[in-house]
């Protein structure tokens, strides 16, 4: 009898530890507790490691002065084979500039979205990390994971970024009036178009392919001349882009806080005008729908793609259309080059007398509320962006070695370098993106592929102030998690054109985004746009 | 006096208990604590313990939506096939692999079963998609090699209860018969001797002897299950699945449909109400149904 009861209770307590285990994340007690303030620790800190008597801009640091410090830095992605090298280059450097190194992990994108908020509520020690408005910035700004930055640490430790990004890069990437981003000074435009197999089409005799309804006809000819291939590249992760390709970036709108969150978007053309539409009343909408539908029945895709999160068949030559941007479609180039010489690998754009939308100033590199060595870590981050040695390591591996500058090229006033790749595959892998401060030009590439990349960038690049706004959640949060719910039961199979009649599933959906509450996410949504609209407005 | 006593008396026992007493509390009961961030609007400046109070906001997700009886109806349902199911096929095969005569032959295919517990579900769902991709996979290469018309698993949303309990069985059958295969080995061969003498046969001995002498382990192993009977083996389903919205109607459990939700949010107070609220109920049906145990033989009750 006794033995029974030491068994019950063990039992007990197994069982309420899985109650305890319960929630993602909750396990591992948090030693919080016993952690004096971050605000105490910060002022601690910078007065040990801010030497008083010199002039603390980066550059001109007698770096014999500093203690060393090793940086940890967490990149999302996977690494190359060469990046150890590249970053032993790196090193060398910042120990002669500022005493330093950094040390960089990885966050594999398997499973990054877990392990992300992870290093915040674990009391993980590191420095700097990779953020961005698709990778939990306003999330981790919003719960005090991110060390708060002032302009007067922005103006000590980062004086080379403070001097080429614009005001509106601080301003529009801050989170309830607070810093905690050094943003990549941004040059992107959003916007797709579709890489297609030009060896095809001319086998078909077809003239170039400039619109979707050509596109259609193209992928008839595929299938019916090319037994064994599935004429669209499409799977339930990139099938929304397809979309967007299709209907949101041709009527020149763009998601209002990033594509994840509710369902406005906003007419970005006009920068005096704030007017929010639903992605789904936007003009074509329904006909999209329709479209998938019908490259569905015809078997421009396969019937599995709704489980698949990734295709990759227009790589293996198995899908002749596939979208991507522009960078991509000269990535994919480049690699048909070395592998598939005979491909001709083409780029279709539908946005050619388009304004383009900007994401704005919405990645860079944060910095941890726990950092001991903040004032290094932001000179580090400062050099990467724009000391012209570092900053070419940091995107383009060793010169000579991954890539090699063989000249720059006028566009406009600004000066581009134009680079040669050696192996450029050997190096990067990782989200080293928010160093990347400017276009690079290649020696070689399909026919326009400069022209149409700067005008993207350039002449075509359109601002608004609610470029980069960050959603914050905290009043709406039950409504979010029930409108993301019905968002992503319906949305892969609507783009994917599974479902039996295009038009009553949108009324279904519909009705289910407003039972889940659309309407109070929308009036938050509505709330917070205007409120930055108006700062904006007003600071001019 | 006589507790005193008997107290020194153990004092090796005691001793010997110690570590698993430090283990729970330590990795239990103080973990435990953190139940509190389901009544939580956490943030990381002030933690687990500081952060302010919610009230009863988090649990609201889970029941505004409208789909928690689906999910909660898939969920208990699976759980019950697959306990009923797996304990059978465990049961058979312990029985079986026992009655294997040639030694060798007992371990090889033991141990065959036992594998797929070493998979990890991230592979099973890599199987299943190349089995039953449409176009490719191999269930409908070998249907059209026999001139069959291939079949669209992936639209079929009634088949997936099945190959779900299979994959489920296939995975946990080797590791469950290892635990009736131990009870069976330490039955008193004398009375299979005996049986014999009295001329039952194979069958018979199963039936009388075997079967009766495992009841208390069947009955342990099915309330053990049961203590978990509300919570859905998340990998499980969305690998297996591939995550398909088209099969969420048979496939969806509180699991994925919190991963779901609040994959956006990344809200841990709210991921954290729905871990408690599986773990509460998880907890009154076992002690139900412990309760029922004790009452028709108290002696196979877990406590």
């Amino acid at each position: 009898m006794k033995k029974k009861k030491w068994m019950s209770l063990l039992l007990g307590a197994a069982l309420l530890f899985t109650a305890a285990c319960g929630g993602g994340g909750t396990d591992g007690a948090d030693g919080q507790a016993s952690k004096p303030a971050p605000e105490q620790t910060r002022e601690a800190v910078t007065e040990d490691t801010a030497p008083a008597d010199t002039d603390a801009a980066a550059g001109t640091v007698d770096a014999s002065q500093l203690e060393p410090v090793t940086l940890k830095f967490y990149f999302i992605g996977e690494p190359a084979k060469d990046n150890g090298l590249v970053f032993d280059e790196i090193n060398r450097l910042l120990k002669e500039k500022i005493n330093a190194e950094i040390e960089a992990v990885y966050l594999s994108w398997g499973d990054w979205d877990q392990r992300y908020p992870l290093l915040f509520t674990s009391g993980e020690e590191f420095d700097m990390i990779y953020t961005a408005d698709w990778a939990m910035y306003s999330e981790t700004a919003s719960k005090g994971g991110f060390y708060p930055l002032t302009m007067e640490m922005l103006e000590k430790n980062c004086p080379l970024t403070v001097a080429s990004l614009p005001e509106v890069a601080w301003s529009s990437s801050a989170i309830n009036d607070q810093y905690y981003l050094i943003p990549q000074n941004n040059y992107f435009s959003n916007h797709y178009g579709f890489m297609l197999r030009g060896d095809l089409r001319k086998k078909y005799g077809m003239d170039e392919i400039k619109t979707v309804d050509q596109m259609e006809e193209f992928m008839d000819q595929v299938l019916e001349n090319e037994p064994g291939m599935i004429p669209l590249d499409i799977s339930r992760d990139n099938a929304e882009m397809y979309m967007r390709a299709i209907v949101v970036y041709p009527a020149e709108h763009w998601y209002l806080a990033g594509e994840h969150t509710g369902v406005y978007t906003y007419d970005f053309t006009d920068p005096e005008k704030l007017e929010l539409t639903p992605f789904y009343e936007l003009p074509g909408y329904e006909e999209h729908l329709e479209r998938m539908v019908r490259w569905n029945r015809k078997g421009f895709l396969s019937k599995s793609d709704l489980t698949a999160a990734n295709a990759e068949r227009f790589d293996a030559g198995k899908s002749a259309v596939k979208i991507c941007n522009i960078t991509e479609a000269n990535t994919a180039w480049q690699t048909a080059k070395l592998n598939h010489p005979d491909w001709e690998v083409e780029y279709m754009s539908l946005l050619d007398d388009k304004m383009l939308g900007s994401t704005g100033y919405s990645q860079g590199v944060a910095f941890n509320a726990r950092s001991k060595n903040i004032d290094r870590a932001m000179m580090a981050a400062d050099l990467l962006g724009y000391d012209p040695e570092l900053n070419f390591l940091i995107n383009s591996g060793l010169p000579g070695v991954h890539n090699e500058i063989v000249g720059t090229q006028e566009y406009e006033g600004k000066e581009f370098l134009k680079i040669k790749g050696i192996r450029p595959d050997d190096y990067g892998g990782h989200s080293y993106y928010c160093f990347s401060n400017m276009p690079s030009i290649p020696t070689e590439s399909f026919e326009g592929y400069t022209e149409t990349m700067l005008s993207y960038f350039f002449d075509q690049a359109a601002h608004h102030p609610l470029d980069g706004m960050a959603f914050l959640t905290d009043n709406v949060t039950t409504e979010v998690a029930n409108t993301s719910n019905v968002l992503m039961e319906y949305l892969p199979v609507m783009y994917l054109g599974f479902e039996e009649d295009p038009k009553a599933t949108l009324e279904e959906f519909k009705q289910k985004l407003k039972d889940a509450g659309i309407d109070a996410v929308n009036a938050e949504m509505k709330r917070q746009a205007q409120a930055r609209f108006d700062a904006a407005k007003s600071a001019e | 006096m006589r507790k005193k006593r008997n107290a020194r008396r153990n004092q090796v026992l005691f001793f010997m208990l110690l570590p698993a007493i430090l283990y729970f509390i330590v990795f239990a009961y103080i973990p435990m604590t953190g139940i509190v961030l389901a009544f939580k609007n956490y943030n990381y400046v002030d933690g687990i313990y500081f952060s302010p109070w919610n009230g009863l906001k988090n649990f609201q997700f889970l029941f505004s939506g409208g789909k928690i009886f689906r999910v909660a109806w898939n969920t208990l349902a699976y759980n019950a096939v697959f306990i009923a199911v797996n304990q059978s096929l465990q049961i058979i095969t312990a029985v079986f692999l026992t009655e294997i005569g040639s030694r060798y032959f007992r371990k090889i295919s033991q141990s065959a079963i036992f594998l797929p517990y070493f998979i990890s579900w991230v592979i099973v769902g890599g199987f299943v998609y190349n089995l039953f991709n449409f176009e490719y996979g191999s269930v409908n290469t070998m249907l059209t090699a026999l001139g069959r018309e291939p079949v669209d698993m992936y639209s079929n949303i009634g088949a997936w209860k099945y190959v779900l309990v299979m994959v489920n069985a296939w995975k946990w059958v080797g590791y469950g018969s290892v635990i009736y295969l131990a009870a069976i080995t330490g039955i008193d061969k004398e009375i299979y001797e005996a049986a014999a003498m009295e001329g039952a046969g194979k069958f018979r001995q199963i039936f009388s002897i075997t079967l009766p002498l495992i009841v208390p382990q069947i009955v342990t192993l099915v309330l053990l299950d049961v203590g978990r009977i509300f919570k859905g083996d998340f990998q499980m389903f969305y690998q297996v699945t591939g995550n398909n919205p088209l099969l969420y109607e048979t496939t969806d459990v509180i699991d994925t449909f919190v991963v779901r939700s609040l994959l956006q949010l990344q809200d841990v107070g709210m991921s954290s109400a729905a871990g408690l609220m599986q773990s509460v109920i998880n907890f009154a049906i076992l002690l139900s149904v412990n309760a029922v145990v004790r009452h028709v033989e108290s002696d196979y009750a877990l406590f």
